[in-house]
Protein backbone atom coordinates (compact mmCIF):
# COMPACT_ATOMS: atom_id res chain seq x y z
CA UNK A 1 0.00 0.00 0.00
CA UNK A 2 1.65 3.65 -1.42
CA UNK A 3 1.06 6.30 1.69
CA UNK A 4 0.88 9.12 0.51
CA UNK A 5 3.94 11.75 2.97
CA UNK A 6 1.08 14.31 4.11
CA UNK A 7 -1.15 11.82 5.49
CA UNK A 8 1.74 9.98 6.99
CA UNK A 9 2.55 12.97 8.98
CA UNK A 10 -1.04 13.56 9.36
CA UNK A 11 -1.94 10.74 11.31
CA UNK A 12 1.42 10.96 13.40
CA UNK A 13 0.91 14.14 14.25
CA UNK A 14 -2.46 13.57 15.63
CA UNK A 15 -1.25 10.49 17.54
CA UNK A 16 1.28 12.24 19.31
CA UNK A 17 -1.23 14.86 20.29
CA UNK A 18 -2.93 11.82 21.81
CA UNK A 19 -0.29 10.79 23.67
CA UNK A 20 0.69 14.42 25.19
CA UNK A 21 -3.04 14.65 26.45
CA UNK A 22 -2.47 11.20 27.87
CA UNK A 23 0.80 11.63 29.56
CA UNK A 24 -0.68 15.34 30.83
CA UNK A 25 -3.54 13.46 32.04
CA UNK A 26 -1.85 11.13 33.86
CA UNK A 27 0.63 13.46 35.28
CA UNK A 28 -2.39 15.24 36.91
CA UNK A 29 -4.01 11.43 38.13
CA UNK A 30 -0.81 11.10 39.98
CA UNK A 31 -0.72 14.22 41.55
CA UNK A 32 -3.91 13.95 42.87
CA UNK A 33 -3.71 10.72 43.62
CA UNK A 34 -0.56 11.46 46.14
CA UNK A 35 -2.55 14.38 47.42
CA UNK A 36 -5.82 12.15 48.37
CA UNK A 37 -3.12 9.65 49.81
CA UNK A 38 -2.32 12.34 52.41
CA UNK A 39 -5.43 13.02 52.98
CA UNK A 40 -6.54 9.66 53.84
CA UNK A 41 -10.03 7.65 52.80
CA UNK A 42 -8.12 4.87 52.16
CA UNK A 43 -9.31 0.95 51.83
CA UNK A 44 -6.55 0.10 54.96
CA UNK A 45 -8.37 3.36 57.16
CA UNK A 46 -11.93 1.82 55.98
CA UNK A 47 -10.79 -1.63 56.94
CA UNK A 48 -9.36 -0.52 60.23
CA UNK A 49 -12.64 1.52 60.92
CA UNK A 50 -14.74 -1.27 60.69
CA UNK A 51 -12.71 -3.45 62.71
CA UNK A 52 -12.73 -0.26 65.22
CA UNK A 53 -8.89 -0.08 65.66
CA UNK A 54 -7.31 2.33 64.30
CA UNK A 55 -4.03 0.71 63.08
CA UNK A 56 -4.57 1.27 59.53
CA UNK A 57 -4.99 5.36 59.53
CA UNK A 58 -1.68 5.83 60.91
CA UNK A 59 -0.18 4.43 57.94
CA UNK A 60 -1.59 6.15 54.51
CA UNK A 61 -0.30 9.45 56.35
CA UNK A 62 2.97 8.76 55.95
CA UNK B 1 4.77 21.49 -9.94
CA UNK B 2 4.79 19.63 -6.87
CA UNK B 3 5.31 15.73 -6.94
CA UNK B 4 4.41 14.16 -3.26
CA UNK B 5 7.06 12.32 -2.04
CA UNK B 6 5.23 8.27 -1.42
CA UNK B 7 6.77 5.99 0.65
CA UNK B 8 6.15 2.09 -0.25
CA UNK B 9 4.76 1.61 3.56
CA UNK B 10 1.39 1.00 4.92
CA UNK B 11 -0.49 4.28 6.69
CA UNK B 12 1.26 4.43 10.79
CA UNK B 13 -1.81 3.01 13.13
CA UNK B 14 -4.08 6.17 14.36
CA UNK B 15 -4.84 6.69 18.26
CA UNK B 16 -8.23 5.44 16.96
CA UNK B 17 -6.60 1.92 16.23
CA UNK B 18 -5.33 1.67 19.65
CA UNK B 19 -8.48 2.47 21.13
CA UNK B 20 -10.11 -0.14 19.38
CA UNK B 21 -7.12 -2.49 20.56
CA UNK B 22 -8.69 -2.50 23.86
CA UNK B 23 -12.42 -3.55 22.97
CA UNK B 24 -14.30 -0.50 24.03
CA UNK B 25 -17.38 -1.84 24.16
CA UNK B 26 -16.48 -4.95 26.39
CA UNK B 27 -14.77 -2.66 28.88
CA UNK B 28 -18.23 -0.76 29.40
CA UNK B 29 -19.70 -3.54 31.41
CA UNK B 30 -16.23 -3.70 33.22
CA UNK B 31 -15.67 -0.35 33.89
CA UNK B 32 -19.67 -0.50 34.78
CA UNK B 33 -19.52 -3.34 37.47
CA UNK B 34 -15.92 -2.78 38.78
CA UNK B 35 -17.76 0.84 39.40
CA UNK B 36 -21.13 -0.76 41.08
CA UNK B 37 -18.48 -2.71 43.67
CA UNK B 38 -16.96 0.39 44.28
CA UNK B 39 -20.03 2.13 45.22
CA UNK B 40 -22.29 -1.18 47.31
CA UNK B 41 -19.24 -1.38 49.43
CA UNK B 42 -19.38 -0.59 52.57
CA UNK B 43 -17.03 2.05 53.79
CA UNK B 44 -15.96 4.94 52.01
CA UNK B 45 -13.18 6.17 49.61
CA UNK B 46 -11.71 9.40 48.54
CA UNK B 47 -13.16 10.50 45.27
CA UNK B 48 -10.06 10.58 43.48
CA UNK B 49 -8.58 7.03 44.58
CA UNK B 50 -12.12 5.75 43.74
CA UNK B 51 -11.76 7.11 40.98
CA UNK B 52 -8.02 5.70 39.47
CA UNK B 53 -9.54 2.42 41.04
CA UNK B 54 -11.60 2.29 38.14
CA UNK B 55 -9.27 3.78 35.31
CA UNK B 56 -6.73 0.81 36.27
CA UNK B 57 -9.43 -1.76 35.78
CA UNK B 58 -10.46 0.07 32.17
CA UNK B 59 -6.92 0.01 31.71
CA UNK B 60 -6.02 -3.09 32.53
CA UNK B 61 -9.33 -4.38 30.62
CA UNK B 62 -7.92 -3.16 27.94
CA UNK B 63 -4.63 -4.28 28.02
CA UNK B 64 -5.41 -7.48 28.40
CA UNK B 65 -7.84 -7.22 25.55
CA UNK B 66 -4.69 -5.70 23.15
CA UNK B 67 -2.54 -8.67 24.28
CA UNK B 68 -5.76 -10.90 23.60
CA UNK B 69 -5.68 -8.98 20.07
CA UNK B 70 -2.06 -9.51 19.33
CA UNK B 71 -2.46 -13.55 19.97
CA UNK B 72 -5.59 -14.30 17.98
CA UNK B 73 -4.78 -11.73 15.16
CA UNK B 74 -4.84 -14.70 12.72
CA UNK B 75 -8.08 -15.92 13.94
CA UNK B 76 -9.40 -12.96 13.99
CA UNK B 77 -9.15 -12.15 10.04
CA UNK B 78 -10.81 -15.82 9.12
CA UNK B 79 -14.01 -14.62 11.07
CA UNK B 80 -16.52 -12.17 9.79
CA UNK B 81 -17.30 -10.37 12.98
CA UNK B 82 -13.38 -9.83 13.93
CA UNK B 83 -11.90 -9.18 10.51
CA UNK B 84 -12.01 -5.47 10.95
CA UNK B 85 -10.77 -5.34 14.02
CA UNK B 86 -6.84 -3.39 13.91
CA UNK B 87 -4.55 -5.95 13.25
CA UNK B 88 -6.21 -8.57 10.83
CA UNK B 89 -7.40 -5.44 8.78
CA UNK B 90 -3.89 -4.20 8.51
CA UNK B 91 -4.20 -1.08 10.18
CA UNK B 92 -1.30 -1.78 12.94
CA UNK B 93 1.54 -3.70 12.89
CA UNK B 94 1.42 -7.29 15.66
CA UNK B 95 4.53 -5.72 17.91
CA UNK B 96 3.05 -2.33 18.15
CA UNK B 97 -0.46 -4.11 19.27
CA UNK B 98 1.92 -6.56 22.23
CA UNK B 99 3.90 -3.54 23.09
CA UNK B 100 0.86 -1.35 23.59
CA UNK B 101 -0.77 -4.15 25.75
CA UNK B 102 1.97 -4.82 27.84
CA UNK B 103 2.62 -1.36 28.75
CA UNK B 104 -1.17 -0.80 29.63
CA UNK B 105 -1.36 -3.74 31.44
CA UNK B 106 1.95 -3.26 33.36
CA UNK B 107 1.01 0.69 34.25
CA UNK B 108 -2.60 -0.03 35.61
CA UNK B 109 -1.32 -2.69 37.96
CA UNK B 110 1.44 -0.39 39.69
CA UNK B 111 -0.81 2.68 39.34
CA UNK B 112 -3.71 0.76 40.77
CA UNK B 113 -1.24 -0.38 43.77
CA UNK B 114 -0.20 2.98 44.39
CA UNK B 115 -3.94 4.45 44.47
CA UNK B 116 -5.50 1.53 45.89
CA UNK B 117 -3.70 -0.91 47.28
CA UNK B 118 -1.54 -3.69 46.00
CA UNK B 119 -4.26 -6.60 47.08
CA UNK B 120 -6.05 -4.77 44.25
CA UNK B 121 -3.31 -4.31 42.32
CA UNK B 122 -2.96 -8.26 42.60
CA UNK B 123 -5.78 -8.75 41.65
CA UNK B 124 -6.07 -7.12 38.90
CA UNK B 125 -2.95 -9.03 37.46
CA UNK B 126 -4.57 -12.25 38.07
CA UNK B 127 -6.95 -11.53 35.96
CA UNK B 128 -5.23 -10.03 33.08
CA UNK B 129 -3.12 -13.21 33.06
CA UNK B 130 -6.29 -14.64 33.32
CA UNK B 131 -7.69 -13.40 30.44
CA UNK B 132 -4.89 -12.49 27.88
CA UNK B 133 -3.04 -15.85 29.11
CA UNK B 134 -5.09 -19.15 30.93
CA UNK B 135 -8.09 -17.99 28.12
CA UNK B 136 -6.42 -16.43 25.06
CA UNK B 137 -3.45 -19.09 25.14
CA UNK B 138 -4.58 -21.93 26.38
CA UNK B 139 -8.00 -22.52 26.87
CA UNK B 140 -9.60 -21.17 23.98
CA UNK B 141 -8.00 -23.60 21.56
CA UNK B 142 -8.17 -26.16 23.67
CA UNK B 143 -11.40 -27.10 25.03
CA UNK B 144 -14.95 -26.15 24.64
CA UNK B 145 -15.38 -25.28 28.40
CA UNK B 146 -12.96 -22.80 27.36
CA UNK B 147 -15.60 -19.82 28.31
CA UNK B 148 -16.57 -21.67 31.35
CA UNK B 149 -13.58 -21.20 33.07
CA UNK B 150 -11.95 -18.38 31.14
CA UNK B 151 -15.15 -16.22 32.12
CA UNK B 152 -13.87 -15.91 35.29
CA UNK B 153 -12.00 -13.25 33.76
CA UNK B 154 -14.27 -10.69 33.76
CA UNK B 155 -15.38 -11.62 36.98
CA UNK B 156 -12.59 -9.39 38.86
CA UNK B 157 -13.44 -6.13 38.53
CA UNK B 158 -16.07 -5.49 41.14
CA UNK B 159 -14.11 -7.66 43.68
CA UNK B 160 -11.64 -4.99 43.16
CA UNK B 161 -13.43 -1.96 43.47
CA UNK B 162 -15.10 -3.47 46.16
CA UNK B 163 -11.78 -4.38 47.99
CA UNK B 164 -10.32 -1.14 46.99
CA UNK B 165 -13.08 0.60 49.58
CA UNK B 166 -12.70 -2.43 52.67
CA UNK B 167 -9.25 -3.78 52.10
CA UNK B 168 -10.40 -7.30 52.53
CA UNK B 169 -11.92 -10.10 49.93
CA UNK B 170 -15.11 -10.77 51.94
CA UNK B 171 -18.54 -13.21 50.95
CA UNK B 172 -20.05 -10.03 49.26
CA UNK B 173 -17.05 -9.95 46.62
CA UNK B 174 -17.17 -13.75 46.35
CA UNK B 175 -20.57 -13.48 45.45
CA UNK B 176 -20.25 -10.75 42.92
CA UNK B 177 -17.25 -12.35 41.30
CA UNK B 178 -19.74 -15.81 41.36
CA UNK B 179 -22.47 -14.04 39.63
CA UNK B 180 -20.41 -12.90 36.43
CA UNK B 181 -18.84 -16.19 36.47
CA UNK B 182 -22.27 -17.59 36.03
CA UNK B 183 -23.90 -15.42 33.74
CA UNK B 184 -20.94 -15.57 31.47
CA UNK B 185 -21.72 -19.66 29.82
CA UNK B 186 -24.88 -18.50 29.24
CA UNK B 187 -24.22 -14.69 28.24
CA UNK B 188 -21.32 -16.13 25.91
CA UNK B 189 -22.90 -19.43 24.43
CA UNK B 190 -25.64 -17.36 22.83
CA UNK B 191 -23.74 -15.76 20.61
CA UNK B 192 -21.85 -18.40 20.03
CA UNK B 193 -25.28 -19.90 19.14
CA UNK B 194 -25.22 -17.46 16.09
CA UNK B 195 -21.94 -16.98 15.30
CA UNK B 196 -21.65 -21.07 15.32
CA UNK B 197 -20.42 -20.83 11.85
CA UNK B 198 -17.64 -18.49 12.24
CA UNK B 199 -15.73 -20.21 15.17
CA UNK B 200 -15.91 -24.03 12.92
CA UNK B 201 -13.98 -21.50 9.76
CA UNK B 202 -10.89 -20.81 12.59
CA UNK B 203 -10.88 -24.20 14.48
CA UNK B 204 -11.93 -23.04 17.30
CA UNK B 205 -13.93 -25.16 19.74
CA UNK B 206 -16.52 -23.58 21.00
CA UNK B 207 -19.62 -25.36 22.71
CA UNK B 208 -22.03 -25.47 19.70
CA UNK B 209 -18.85 -26.48 17.19
CA UNK B 210 -18.14 -29.67 19.70
CA UNK B 211 -20.65 -30.58 21.17
CA UNK B 212 -23.53 -29.40 19.18
CA UNK B 213 -26.26 -26.87 19.45
CA UNK B 214 -28.53 -29.52 21.43
CA UNK B 215 -26.20 -29.67 24.10
CA UNK B 216 -25.02 -26.37 24.06
CA UNK B 217 -28.80 -25.35 24.37
CA UNK B 218 -29.11 -27.58 27.28
CA UNK B 219 -26.28 -25.74 29.18
CA UNK B 220 -27.10 -22.64 28.72
CA UNK B 221 -30.45 -23.24 30.47
CA UNK B 222 -28.72 -25.48 33.14
CA UNK B 223 -26.02 -22.08 34.42
CA UNK B 224 -29.31 -19.96 34.22
CA UNK B 225 -31.07 -21.91 36.13
CA UNK B 226 -28.59 -21.78 38.71
CA UNK B 227 -27.73 -18.39 38.06
CA UNK B 228 -31.35 -17.33 39.79
CA UNK B 229 -30.17 -18.60 43.36
CA UNK B 230 -26.96 -17.22 43.20
CA UNK B 231 -27.96 -13.68 42.39
CA UNK B 232 -30.52 -14.09 45.57
CA UNK B 233 -27.28 -14.55 48.09
CA UNK B 234 -27.10 -10.94 48.91
CA UNK B 235 -29.96 -10.69 50.69
CA UNK B 236 -28.35 -13.34 52.96
CA UNK B 237 -25.15 -11.30 54.15
CA UNK B 238 -25.70 -9.08 56.82
CA UNK B 239 -25.78 -5.16 55.59
CA UNK B 240 -23.29 -4.29 58.05
CA UNK B 241 -20.52 -6.84 56.01
CA UNK B 242 -22.43 -5.31 52.42
CA UNK B 243 -25.00 -7.40 51.88
CA UNK B 244 -28.57 -6.33 50.38
CA UNK B 245 -32.36 -5.45 50.83
CA UNK B 246 -35.59 -6.64 49.20
CA UNK B 247 -35.17 -3.83 46.66
CA UNK B 248 -31.98 -5.59 44.94
CA UNK B 249 -34.28 -8.98 46.31
CA UNK B 250 -37.18 -8.19 43.79
CA UNK B 251 -34.79 -6.89 41.15
CA UNK B 252 -32.42 -10.19 41.14
CA UNK B 253 -35.72 -12.10 40.88
CA UNK B 254 -37.45 -10.29 38.40
CA UNK B 255 -34.33 -9.89 35.89
CA UNK B 256 -32.97 -13.70 36.76
CA UNK B 257 -36.61 -14.84 36.06
CA UNK B 258 -36.96 -13.24 33.09
CA UNK B 259 -33.52 -14.61 32.19
CA UNK B 260 -34.11 -18.01 32.90
CA UNK B 261 -37.54 -17.59 30.55
CA UNK B 262 -35.17 -16.54 27.66
CA UNK B 263 -33.06 -19.60 28.54
CA UNK B 264 -35.14 -21.90 28.51
CA UNK B 265 -36.89 -20.73 25.30
CA UNK B 266 -33.58 -20.71 23.70
CA UNK B 267 -32.71 -24.58 25.17
CA UNK B 268 -35.98 -25.77 24.31
CA UNK B 269 -35.73 -24.35 20.73
CA UNK B 270 -34.40 -26.29 17.54
CA UNK B 271 -33.29 -24.62 14.83
CA UNK B 272 -35.71 -24.36 11.87
CA UNK B 273 -32.93 -24.96 8.94
CA UNK B 274 -30.19 -22.97 7.59
CA UNK B 275 -31.94 -20.06 7.16
CA UNK B 276 -33.66 -19.79 10.41
CA UNK B 277 -32.54 -16.24 11.87
CA UNK B 278 -32.15 -17.34 15.63
CA UNK B 279 -33.83 -14.70 17.28
CA UNK B 280 -34.08 -15.84 20.29
CA UNK B 281 -30.69 -16.30 20.82
CA UNK B 282 -30.37 -12.78 19.63
CA UNK B 283 -32.68 -11.83 22.22
CA UNK B 284 -30.86 -13.59 25.14
CA UNK B 285 -27.39 -12.42 24.47
CA UNK B 286 -29.08 -8.91 23.98
CA UNK B 287 -30.97 -9.26 27.47
CA UNK B 288 -27.88 -10.69 29.27
CA UNK B 289 -25.82 -7.37 28.55
CA UNK B 290 -28.68 -5.65 29.59
CA UNK B 291 -29.37 -7.79 32.69
CA UNK B 292 -25.94 -7.44 34.07
CA UNK B 293 -26.04 -3.96 34.11
CA UNK B 294 -29.95 -4.36 35.72
CA UNK B 295 -28.38 -6.04 38.35
CA UNK B 296 -25.46 -4.30 39.63
CA UNK B 297 -27.16 -0.84 39.46
CA UNK B 298 -29.89 -2.67 41.61
CA UNK B 299 -27.32 -3.68 44.17
CA UNK B 300 -25.95 -0.01 44.27
CA UNK B 301 -29.55 1.39 44.76
CA UNK B 302 -30.44 -0.73 47.34
CA UNK B 303 -27.40 -0.62 49.21
CA UNK B 304 -27.04 3.34 49.29
CA UNK B 305 -31.07 3.02 50.35
CA UNK B 306 -29.97 1.18 53.42
CA UNK B 307 -26.87 3.55 53.92
CA UNK B 308 -29.37 6.17 54.11
CA UNK B 309 -31.52 4.84 56.30
CA UNK B 310 -28.81 4.13 58.64
CA UNK B 311 -29.15 0.02 58.24
CA UNK B 312 -25.34 -0.12 58.61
Amino acid sequence: MIVEEAERKRIIAARNKALALVLLGFVVLFFAITIAKRSGHSAAETKAALEGTTAGAGSVAH
Amino acid sequence: MQVPHLIPDRAPADWRDFFALTKPRVMTLVIFTGLCGLLAAPGHINPVLGFATILCIALGAGGAAALNQWWEADIDAGMKRTAKRPLPSGKMSREAARDFGIALSGFSVVTMGLAASWLCAAILLVSIIYYAVVYTVWLKPRTPQNIVIGGGAGAFPPVIGWVAVTGDITWMPVILFLIIFMWTPPHFWALALFVKTDYAKVGIPMLPVVAGEKATRRQIMAYSLLLLPLTLFPMFIPVAQGGTGRIYGVAALVLSGLFLALAVRVGLRVRAGDDDRMKPEKQLFGYSVLYLFALFAALVVDRWLLMAGGAT
